[in-house]
């Protein structure tokens, strides 16, 4: 295997996989994104069980704790692979930062600042404001039902978005031709993120 | 070959435990006791008595008998409201930061790391003599999850002093789940509500295929059994019509002895008869009722529920969505708790484990498993507690990594320079919950220099955080086109006490509405000024390329800009800045051109604007 990388143990190609073929030491981990480590399909639909499943299997095989005996380089990769994985999962377990990230992968940016969320449907943001504005009031009156209701109402619309940009996805997954833009998620979660920091106000939560 | 042991280092009580065969066992003593009172009793001439023969001598020498020294550990004394209440202790002034005791009738002084190093050492010794051949090869010792930095690092310091090999700290939690879980084969999500001595931790765990994964953890590093006895004899001592400020500490400790004896005896009574010691050397008896018992500790039990739908909230969990619920910790035998937390979750809590004791035997079960280097069918994977984050311009918190994230974990962020020709940038790394820098615990301080002289916007820093197995954060900072590189390592929660977390997250709740309008009224000025900054120089230099006209109007949209900043609302500044965007949009295109072509020239571009 002329492409094999050298094991940094035993010297010899170690072969594509997470340990060595020769000496079975672990490797530092050699995924380009998320979905190819996990080994599976790069899309935006994953199988919520099937990440929890990963998750466990991944962690079991490169965990710090198994390696607690190990020599200090297998420690580390171990601790690459944990850490990946860790972030690979957090990421796609969450649908709205999974759509980022699916978003990334084919440059595209979401997530906008405050400017470039100005430029966005002027009657979305007065509708914004308005819910905002409803919102500091029934706090300041610590009106729980209105909290509860606002909190509702902003949950069913992200979750509405979140089943737009879903469709859309999908549509473009099965788009061969490319034919469809991927581009136009983008608004749907930037509006997203605003119905998102409704219903964690109006639930008394702190922001992340 | 050697052994490894588990110990709860509990704040009114400890155990040891270990694993034989395949199971793990509590190590009894002498007396086929299992608990140890965490009391060390300093005589003079250097004696040293601890558990029961420390608890014998509390009554004659309170100020030398120190309990619940887990409640001081990784804290200055100014940190606590607890030498306001009850208090039977000596205090000679601060060293390191920590708090040192005035014991062996002032002979000496100690730290409540020394203190707990006597406890393990008791504890060491008990299973030395119960394993015979070899040696402790190594110890897990447990510690509340909601415990920061500082309070780990200073229960590892104890470990280390009491020649103990610390493998890992695990939260007391997580080890109540494993030794639960491996017990009973049980599989589901579980939460654990740890009511201890002196700590507050829930826990909401995903139990499957041998894997303890937690999705999510709270707390209170300050409420406990101790609380409870505290206010119940500070409640009875003041219907009895007894100052409680002109007692001296042996009839303080009395009081709250007697307070402790009847939250047990209530338990199984409707009443009881408590005597209380008066200032004037008698005593004074008074009935106590359950009904009063639960009015007094009412507040106190409540203020389990607020961390408890928090942990559950982050989990993204409903109550009905638990498998179960285990009960750890002392305290949560209270008939009182269990109705409540019954109440709480909606459930039942499970009956068939030893809140007392299971924590011990988490720890046992992981120090085997490590000791052994892995088990591949049992796996712990832990978070941390409070979110990791970054100052930004106008002080406001980036956070990077939020709380509740499985560690190890890491995340990057990518930052721009703010004015042109820059050639630092600050950094400065801070932990809470609150959107304002101000609101949060300041962690450390770096400064990337030598950046390349770009115009504002285009030198590009990515900043990256890693925290490790052990929860240690590392932060690197990176400059993209030249790769220009700085690292900086900071303990995340050293010298933040618990009472700081605590408020932190409560101020962040009751603050979160204020918090928003204040960011984003900050980010639109920020954004405003960054816009500014960059604008006007080139107004100055690129204007060559600008017909006058075009220029005006620039000119006429930047001032509207600067106008509205003054004001307290951030949507006019927004809509102000898009005008001004549409206005310069072109202008914008055709310097960046000219930027380019200046730089593909190998020229800087303050040589080509004069």
């Amino acid at each position: 295997m002329a492409d094999s990388p050298k094991c940094w143990s035993c010297e010899k190609p170690a072969g594509t996989g997470d340990v060595c073929a020769s000496c079975g030491k672990l490797q530092p981990p050699r995924a380009t994104d998320y979905f190819a480590y996990l080994g599976i399909p790069r899309s935006y639909h994953v199988d919520a069980e099937k990440l929890g499943d990963l998750l466990r299997e991944k962690s079991r095989q490169f965990h710090p704790d198994r390696f607690a005996r190990a020599e200090p380089r297998e420690r580390t990769n171990s601790l690459s692979h944990t850490t990946y994985l860790n972030d690979a999962v957090r990421t796609l377990r969450d649908p709205q930062r999974r759509a980022e990230y699916v978003l990334s992968l084919y440059g595209l940016k979401a997530g906008a600042n405050d400017r470039e969320r100005a430029k966005m449907d002027p009657s979305f943001l007065m509708e914004m404001m308005e819910v905002r504005e409803s919102l500091a009031d029934a706090k300041a009156a610590a009106d729980k039902p209105a909290l509860e209701k606002i909190g509702l109402a902003a949950k069913a619309d992200r979750d509405a978005l979140l089943a737009k940009a879903e469709a859309s996805f999908t549509a473009w997954e099965k788009d061969l031709a490319n034919t469809k833009p991927l581009v136009d998620v983008v608004p749907l979660l930037d509006k997203i993120r605003y119905f998102e920091q409704i219903v964690a106000e109006a639930a008394g939560q702190p922001i992340h | 070959m050697g052994r490894a042991i588990g110990i709860d280092l509990g704040t009114t009580k400890s155990l040891v435990a270990y694993v034989e065969g395949s199971s793990p066992r509590v190590i009894l003593d002498a007396n086929d006791k299992a608990l140890l009172p965490s009391i060390v009793h300093f005589g003079k001439g250097g004696v040293v008595k601890v558990g029961w023969d420390a608890r014998e001598l509390q009554a004659d020498a309170p100020s030398d008998t120190i309990a619940s020294a887990k409640r001081w550990m990784g804290r200055g004394l100014k940190e606590g409201d607890l030498v306001e209440g009850l208090s039977t202790y000596t205090f000679a002034p601060e060293q390191q930061g920590m708090v040192q005791f005035v014991v062996a009738g002032g002979e000496r002084t100690v730290t409540p790391v020394e203190v707990a190093a006597e406890i393990l050492k008791v504890l060491k010794d008990r299973a030395k003599k119960k394993i015979g051949e070899g040696d402790i090869e190594g110890v897990v010792l447990t510690v509340p999850a909601y415990f920061d930095d500082a309070q780990r690092q200073a229960t590892k310091d104890a470990g280390k002093l009491a020649g103990l090999e610390v493998l890992r700290l695990l939260n007391e939690p997580t080890a109540a789940a494993l030794a639960y879980g491996l017990d009973t084969k049980a599989e589901g999500t579980f939460a654990v509500y740890d009511l201890g001595g002196g700590t507050f931790d829930v826990s909401i765990l995903k139990l499957k295929d041998g894997v303890f994964e937690v999705l999510s953890t709270a707390g209170d590093t300050r409420l406990g059994g101790d609380d409870i006895d505290r206010a119940v004899a500070e409640w009875l001592l003041r219907e009895a019509g007894i100052d409680a400020k002109k007692l001296g500490p042996r009839e303080v400790l009395a009081a709250v002895d007697a307070a402790s004896k009847a939250k047990i005896d209530l338990s199984l009574r409707e009443r009881v008869l408590v005597k209380l010691p008066t200032a004037e050397g008698g005593a004074k008896t008074r009935e106590f009722s359950r009904d009063e018992f639960e009015r007094v500790v009412k507040p106190l039990v409540e203020r389990t529920g607020e961390p408890s739908r928090r942990a559950l909230a982050d989990a993204k969990l409903a109550p009905d969505q638990l498998t179960g619920v285990i009960l750890v910790g002392g305290s949560t035998r209270s008939p009182y708790v269990k109705k409540f937390v019954k109440e709480l979750f909606g459930k039942e809590p499970l009956g068939d484990i030893d809140p007392e004791k299971v924590v011990a035997l988490g720890a046992a079960i992981q120090a085997d498993l490590l000791h052994r280097g892995g088990r591949s069918d049992v796996l712990l994977l832990d978070v941390i507690p409070l979110s990791l984050g970054l100052e930004t311009m106008g002080g406001i918190v980036d956070k990077i990594i939020f709380r509740n994230s499985t560690i190890p974990a890491s995340a990057r962020q990518e930052y721009t320079t703010f004015a042109d020709g820059q050639t630092g940038l600050d950094l400065h790394v801070v932990q809470g919950e609150r959107e304002l820098v101000d609101d949060c615990r300041s962690l450390a301080r770096f400064k990337l220099s030598g950046l390349p002289p770009l115009p504002a916007g285009m030198a590009r820093v990515e900043v990256s955080f890693v925290v490790d197995a052990d929860g240690i954060l590392k932060v690197a900072a990176r400059e993209i086109h030249t790769g220009l590189e700085t690292f900086v390592e900071v303990k995340p929660t050293y010298g933040l006490s618990d009472a700081q977390i605590e408020k932190m997250l409560q101020d962040s709740i009751e603050h979160a509405e204020a918090d928003v309008t204040k960011r984003m009224l900050l980010e639109a000025r920020t954004e405003a000024d960054r816009v500014l900054n960059a604008l006007e120089p080139a107004l100055e230099r690129d204007s060559d390329v600008l017909p006058p006209a075009d220029r005006e109007r620039i000119v006429k949209a930047a001032a509207n800009v600067r106008a509205v900043m003054k004001g307290d609302q951030h949507r006019p500044i927004l809509e102000a800045l898009e005008k001004l965007d549409a206005e310069s949009a072109e202008f914008a295109k055709q310097r960046m051109d000219k930027a380019i072509h200046a730089a593909v020239a190998g020229k800087r571009i303050d040589d080509v604007a004069t």
